[in-house]
């Protein structure tokens, strides 16, 4: 039962993360057809960003709040400088220039902020809380909470209010909010400008307390699993991808490790999202076009 | 059904949409329409008719705007709605001004509910919560069917559902002119005909200008106060609704009727058509 219950923590925990980085994949692809694989990158960034201002004395919050613009900047500079430009390419296309995204960001990261590691402050102190058996760290329980509830407040976002329905309806096809009178470039813009923002929440919420460098950008390929495993349109849906993806990703640490001289719970992600894949391409709550034939 | 009466006559009423000389090309070369003048008075119901790739769809897309986006832009003529220039302004702007587009193939934003899809609409016109409410109430004492249907996805809807949606939901923008591209599109005689009842209604009820474009001529006819036809990008014949359903040609060409009176098949219409291009 105790296993069970670490087990648990440690998946809801690292699939919080997983969900963290998804979500921002997601929102960018719902409004521009454009898979960003440099996610990550922007990630990193906002970490960087935020040691930096927090190295140069602001309180946290401020630094984060700070840093959470810059980012939002970012965004949008990236979408008004390579991707407005590409409106009506190919999805491969759009792929590509995230790809040299990536590529320049990455670059940008190490020639910034350096290539050594740097201690990210910890935000939420050092505490720990134990129950049931399971030693848990405060800060990864606070962090887990924030992406919780940044997600439900996204979902929720894009579904009530009107800016958010006016971006789903931009999801579902472009020409058609157009014929409604919706600014399809602005809401392109919006989404690269909240996804900044995802970056650096992502970033405050699980850095805190340890040794950052530019590889953090990695986490976008870990990530990648939960966002097909979940489907690319969906916003609560990653929340669940990345609880599943987690679990089972440390049940495999837990139990197939050992076997497999520690393989399996690299392997799992990736080994679901293509079982997945194979039954439901369009991923757990991806959007299946209905066609009438 | 109630007319205006200068409307009953087919004069032109006071116009709410003048298109004049309209030239449209694609990627600035391949010329698709020449030379289009047409208007639309205030509360009238217009049919635009014509066979495929006469230009009809160009035509209302060069007016919302939405051509744009297909590299198209109109390359000459003027078209001014309610006074003001609209050729070639961004569609946002076009739709804020009241003319609103609902595209051929009926487009319901699928993975949303019938009622997302009409708060959209509402969403862009920047309403109040009450005012898209009443609206809302509208569009379904429009379309009874669609109230019932309002929290399913509406990609389950049924052909003519979607299309009585997509109708509703150009509606909750507020606009002062329709666009209908091929409304009967696809779906079964009585379903056109409560679509077109609909519409003929809208008009009536909220003063709503249609411009209607459609291949069966006989049913825009029916509702529509005037007409233009359109064939090879050019508007060949003109006229109120009596004037188009007394005209050889429309008989012919549009409604199969033959001078004596018989249907004609189509064989006989297009071969009759080829001799006429090739003497004339």
């Amino acid at each position: 039962m105790e296993i069970l219950l670490k087990v648990l923590y440690a998946g809801i925990t690292t699939g919080a993360i997983y969900a963290a980085v998804a979500v921002g994949f997601n929102v960018i692809y719902r409004s521009g057809r454009v898979f960003n694989i440099a996610q990550g990158e922007m990630v990193m960034i906002g970490t960087f960003l935020m040691v930096a201002l927090i190295n140069s004395g602001f309180p946290p919050l401020v630094a984060m709040i700070l840093a959470a613009f810059g980012m939002a900047c970012l965004g949008l500079l990236v979408e008004r400088i390579v991707l407005r430009k590409l409106v009506g390419q190919s999805e491969m296309a759009l792929f590509m220039a995230t790809l040299g995204i990536l590529l320049v960001l990455n670059g940008l990261g190490h020639i910034v902020f350096g290539p050594e590691p740097q201690l990210f402050p910890e935000l939420f102190g050092s505490g720990r809380w134990r129950a049931a058996g399971v030693n848990m760290k405060l800060s990864v329980l606070y962090g887990t909470a924030v992406i919780i509830l940044l997600i439900l407040a996204l979902a929720w976002f894009f579904k009530h209010t009107r800016v958010g329905l006016l971006m789903t309806a931009v999801a579902e096809n472009h020409q058609t909010a157009r014929s409604l009178g919706v600014n399809v470039r602005a809401s392109i813009a919006v989404s690269w400008a909240v996804s900044g923002v995802i970056s650096t929440i992502a970033a405050a919420a699980f850095m805190g307390g340890r040794m950052v460098s530019p590889d953090i950008a990695s986490i976008a390929f870990i990530a990648l699993p939960v966002v097909l495993l979940a489907g690319l349109e969906t916003i609560g849906g990653v929340l669940l991808g990345g609880i599943i993806v987690g679990i089972g990703q440390a049940a495999a640490a837990r139990w197939l490790d050992p076997l497999t001289e520690g393989g399996a719970s690299l392997i799992f992600p990736f080994a679901l999202m293509l079982l997945i894949l194979m039954v439901r391409p369009q991923g757990l709550f991806g959007w299946k076009s209905v066609e009438r034939i | 059904m109630h007319r205006p009466p200068d409307i009953q006559t087919g004069a032109p009423t006071e116009p709410l949409l003048v298109a004049k000389n309209l030239e449209v090309r694609y990627q600035g070369s391949i010329l698709v329409l020449k030379n289009v003048s047409l208007s639309v008075g205030k509360g009238e119901i217009v049919a635009l008719l014509g066979s495929n790739g006469a230009g009809k769809s160009t035509t209302l897309k060069a007016i919302s705007s939405l051509i744009q986006s297909e590299e198209g832009r109109v390359t000459e003529g003027t078209i001014t709605f309610a006074g003001e220039r609209i050729e070639n302004d961004d569609p946002v702007r076009t739709v804020r001004r009241g003319v609103v587009q609902v595209m051929e193939g009926r487009r319901a934003l699928e993975h949303m509910t019938v009622e997302q899809n009409l708060r959209v609409a509402s969403a862009v016109t920047r309403m109040s919560k009450a005012e898209s409410r009443a609206k809302m109430d509208q569009v379904f004492d429009l379309f009874p069917m669609l109230a019932e249907y309002r929290n399913r996805q509406s990609g389950y809807l049924s052909g003519g559902q979607q299309q009585m949606m997509v109708i509703g939901r150009a509606l909750m923008t507020r606009p002062g002119l329709l666009l209908l591209d091929e409304p009967s599109l696809g779906l079964s005689p009585l379903l056109v005909s409560t679509i077109f009842e609909a519409v003929a209604r809208i008009n009536h009820d909220y003063g709503t200008a249609i411009l209607v474009v459609e291949q069966n001529a006989r049913v825009a006819l029916r509702h529509a106060h005037r007409g233009y036809v359109l064939e090879n990008g050019k508007i060949v014949l003109e006229g109120s609704r009596d004037d188009l359903l007394g005209n050889e040609d429309l008989q012919e060409f549009y409604l199969g009727i033959g001078a004596s009176g018989a249907k004609k098949n189509f064989r006989d219409v297009k071969q009759y058509r080829r001799r006429r291009r090739w003497v004339g």
